[in-house]
């Protein structure tokens, strides 16, 4: 992500999107797991 | 907009897709769900419900576990094995950790590589292998909620059988907890080799992960 000619903002602002989708998913659903016991 | 569409393609058509589907899985499970409410005589539940059921969560989460763990193995093992003739294999030669020359990092780092690759020391180790801890966090992390939600899913129906509830150590011991886990993973692995062995010998015009058409099936490591 970092670097002196990277691939522009926008891409990396994708990149910790996508990140961002699968940890609020896995947070999401371990607490649904979680909160039936 | 436009420039941030075209450079970014291949991303966004995925997470489209994946939205989609997971959108279609939710309105299809939500009917299959009361529908095996109809069969207990018992009441439906809204779509709302549903999302943030344990039966919903353990069906999304079995499925993503499979999958960061097929891209973790396959980054892992491609350190080490190769297939020849593929292009998803490095060159017969070149396994294990390469030199830092070849993986330019410390003082072999160019002025535009990443910082980290270039410092030393604990940071460029985690750099040097941040694609696969992501991969091996967000599998971990898919099937300890997978492992939850089938927990409560599981426990719901031993409860309405009058059986005692399990806990998660004695669930994760359970057949069905390795019904679920193992069905995804044999489709991946299967995949997984398949596309290995295939891209020997079949291509796509104009597709990365093939070679060019006319490539010789010796060539290994050689993408289209």
């Amino acid at each position: 992500v970092e670097g002196g000619n990277g691939p522009g903002p926008h891409v990396a602002l994708l990149f910790w999107l996508t990140i961002a989708l699968v940890v609020v998913g896995l947070v999401y659903f371990s607490v649904i797991g979680l909160a039936h016991q | 907009v436009r420039r941030f569409l075209y450079d970014n393609g291949l991303t966004l058509a995925f997470l489209a897709l994946f939205l989609g589907s997971l959108a279609g899985h939710a309105i299809a499970g939500h009917e299959v769900f009361n529908d095996e409410q109809d069969r207990h005589h018992a009441e439906h539940i809204s779509l709302g419900r549903y999302l943030t059921s344990s039966d919903f969560a353990a069906a999304v989460t079995e499925n993503w576990q499979s999958e960061y763990l097929q891209f973790a193995l396959l980054i892992f093992l491609t350190i080490w094995l190769v297939q020849r003739g593929s292009t998803e294999s490095k060159k017969p030669g070149e396994e294990g950790l390469e030199s830092p020359k070849e993986q330019k990092i410390g003082e072999h780092a160019p002025p535009d590589a990443p910082r980290w690759a270039r410092v030393g020391g604990v940071r460029t180790f985690l750099y040097s292998n941040s694609l696969l801890i992501v991969m091996g966090l967000f599998w971990v992390g898919s099937w300890f909620a997978q492992s939850v939600a089938g927990m409560s899913e599981f426990n719901e129906d031993r409860l309405s059988h009058q059986e005692d509830a399990l806990s998660w150590i004695g669930y994760i011991g359970t057949a069905s907890f390795w019904e679920r886990t193992l069905q995804n993973w044999q489709s991946e692995f299967l995949a997984v080799a398949s596309m290995a062995i295939f891209a020997v010998y079949l291509r796509q015009r104009g597709s990365p992960e093939s070679k060019p058409v006319g490539e010789s099936h010796a060539t290994t490591a050689v993408e289209g």
